[in-house]
């Protein structure tokens, strides 16, 4: 079933460290040398970066990942929402964090209606 | 000298003894009017079972001969305390205030202390001030003591749900008491379901259901004020007024507290919906030193003395497709990581963001062109997928953040899709459930007694869903889509399989329902349906 969360932990540029630039034989490349540090047990091999923080990396999705790279179709959708670097941090889009709360937190129990 | 000093000793003796024998006396016969009071209410109880008309005859006597006389004795155990006081008639003053003085004690003490049963029965001795419906205003007063609680207590709503249910209000209107009683007792009230109605809005508060609480006391609007008692109307007022405090409803708490005389409150909350032009600082404080809860109050003067802040500024707006998009997926990871204080607004703001994005011609032109370097049919075709996976990532966010269905459609043609999806999926579940339940009774597959707890808990949890995100609309949908079949499980539990505890709570939910979403037919056949489970 999809899963939402998963579309950008899981996007394939992401797991593979590339960018969406990448030609097919960047990401052969880069998926074989994958597989083999990670059954060299090799720790840097073991994460990888996301806009949603470090995800774990194992072969299944590096496997998963360069299948949906070959496929053209798949390969466009996630070119989309690759966009945005692995490393980026709190977007600099509006936001409404900091602005004094809706109501009057309290008032039901400071006028006799609240524990 | 000794033979005065004696008869004088002898009379002051004599005096005591009177006095106490005195005092024995009335305390006698006002407990015997106590337990007299008793009786008559306990058989006045029964013949009410029997002959739902003589509910008001039941007030009416304990009003007119009960209550009366005890009130009378009260006032003679006052006066003799005060006159010659001892003991016995000190140790029965508190008593006879409680008896003079029902419903202050009910407010002073058991509703701080959240005794729900000291507070009914107080109410319920409370016939003048409540004569319209003492039990539905007792059930009220008892819920307002349910609430102070600190912790909720499904068991005393429960009971108090049963006492509601029999209230005179959801008794037929065809059993109304008839001409000779109305010749009897020359005046004889309407009976009213406004008592009962801010009853069991109190219920619903003291249950959690504060949706539920807002629409059955909204509802008092209505109701012309001849026919409803003036402290519940207050009472009820006041609820909506903080409910409406709390939740940034400045209007209607300005409104509420007008027509109550709550000036400050009223003036503070005018203050936060039209702004510092419409209300200054000056008269803000003069209107908070008038008022008397000057404490309990400080915090709203406060609130409302606080510059409101201004949205942040929004982001410089993109200078290509491809920024935009960049600035829309930025914008949705951030909101990804955490619940923002308004995330309706956050999400709408968010929709906008995308809707611009995946309607934006040059966008669609590069994906047109990508598409062809990769070899793509109809690449183009892709930013409607990505359309579908937007939607799902909103919907995610939506049900993450709980918000409701009355924010999105608010927003543009991408969060009403949503919205819709959200609905459909909502009311799809608890259709399945349902039909579940229904098939299992038709097939009478039984279950033991607490996994057919647990299958109603789960059915309630999805409506509670339901409610929770469509609010009292989609609430009043779902609940005529499970009526039926739910109150057949809770018959067949009940008739058939002795499973009375489990019947009796499905009959509570219903009734409860059934009253914040004013289905009569529903109302009044759970009500009898509670009162039947009671008995």
């Amino acid at each position: 079933m999809f899963d939402p969360s998963r579309l950008v932990a899981d996007n394939p540029f992401y797991v593979l460290g590339l960018t969406p630039s990448s030609d097919r034989a960047d990401v052969e490349r880069e998926g074989k040398k994958l597989l083999g540090m990670l059954e060299l047990g090799l720790g840097q091999a073991a994460t990888y970066p996301t806009p949603l923080g470090p995800q774990p990396r194992t072969p299944d999705k590096v496997r998963q990942a360069m299948a949906d790279l070959r496929d053209p179709q798949r390969r466009l959708l996630h070119e989309l929402w690759a966009r945005v670097p692995a490393e980026a941090q709190a977007s600099p889009g509006p936001t409404l964090e900091g602005e004094p709360p809706v109501g009057w937190a309290g008032a039901r129990r400071a006028m006799g209606w609240g524990p | 000298m000794g033979g005065g000093a004696s008869c004088h000793g002898v009379g002051a003796l004599t005096f005591s003894a009177m006095d106490a024998v005195m005092s024995l006396g009335v305390a006698a016969i006002f407990g015997s009017l106590l337990a007299l009071g008793v009786a008559v209410r306990s058989s006045a109880a029964a013949a009410v079972r029997m002959r739902p008309s003589l509910e008001l005859a039941r007030t009416l006597m304990f009003a007119l001969f009960v209550d009366g006389l005890v009130n009378f004795f009260a006032v003679i155990v006052i006066v003799m305390a005060l006159v010659s006081p001892s003991v016995v008639s000190l140790l029965l003053v508190p008593l006879a205030l409680v008896s003079l003085l029902p419903y202050p004690f009910a407010r002073i003490v058991a509703v701080p202390l959240g005794q729900a049963p000291l507070a009914w029965s107080l109410s319920l001795l409370s016939c003048w001030r409540f004569w319209e419906d003492r039990r539905g205003a007792a059930v009220g007063i008892a819920a307002w003591a349910l609430a102070r609680r600190a912790r909720p207590d499904p068991a005393r709503v429960a009971w108090l749900e049963q006492q509601l249910a029999a209230s005179s209000a959801f008794v037929e209107s065809d059993k109304a008491p008839g001409p000779w009683l109305r010749r009897l007792f020359f005046f004889v009230p309407e009976v009213t379901r406004a008592n009962a109605l801010f009853g069991g809005g109190l219920i619903a508060a003291a249950a959690g259901d504060l949706d539920g609480a807002r629409a059955i006391l909204a509802r008092l609007d209505r109701v012309p004020a001849t026919a409803f008692t003036a402290e519940a109307r207050r009472l009820a007022a006041s609820w909506r007024i903080a409910d409406a405090l709390e939740r940034g409803d400045w209007s209607l708490a300005s409104r509420l507290a007008a027509e109550t005389g709550q000036a400050f409150v009223a003036v503070a909350a005018r203050r936060m919906a039209d702004g510092p032009e419409a209300v200054g600082d000056d008269a803000l404080r003069a209107s908070w030193n008038a008022c008397r809860d000057r404490a309990r109050l400080a915090p709203l003067l406060e609130r409302a003395l606080t510059p409101q802040g201004l949205p942040s500024a929004p982001a410089p707006p993109p200078t290509s497709a491809s920024e935009a998009l960049r600035q829309a997926l930025a914008a949705h990871l951030t909101l990804s990581r955490g619940t923002p204080s308004r995330p309706g607004e956050a999400l709408r703001r968010l929709a906008a963001s995308w809707e611009a994005v995946l309607d934006d011609d040059e966008l669609r032109r590069g994906l047109a062109d990508r598409a062809q370097s990769l070899g793509v049919p109809g690449g183009v075709a892709v930013i409607e997928d990505v359309g579908v996976q937007v939607e799902q990532l909103l919907a995610e966010l939506a049900r993450r953040d709980g918000v409701p269905l009355d924010e999105l459609v608010s927003g543009g043609p991408l969060l009403r899709r949503v919205a819709r999806s959200l609905r459909d999926g909502l009311l799809a579940e608890l259709d399945g459930s349902v039909q579940a339940l229904g098939r299992r009774v038709e097939d009478d597959r039984r279950l033991p007694g607490e996994v057919e707890k647990r299958e109603l808990d789960v059915i309630i949890e999805q409506y509670r869903r339901v409610g929770d995100f469509g609010g009292i609309e989609l609430r009043r949908l779902a609940f005529s889509q499970m009526h039926a079949t739910v109150c057949s499980f809770g018959v067949w539990l009940w008739n058939e399989r002795r499973q009375r505890r489990v019947g009796n709570a499905v009959f509570r939910f219903l009734f409860r329902e059934a009253l914040v979403l004013e289905d009569e037919s529903a109302l009044m056949l759970q009500a009898g349906n509670v009162r039947a489970g009671a008995g």
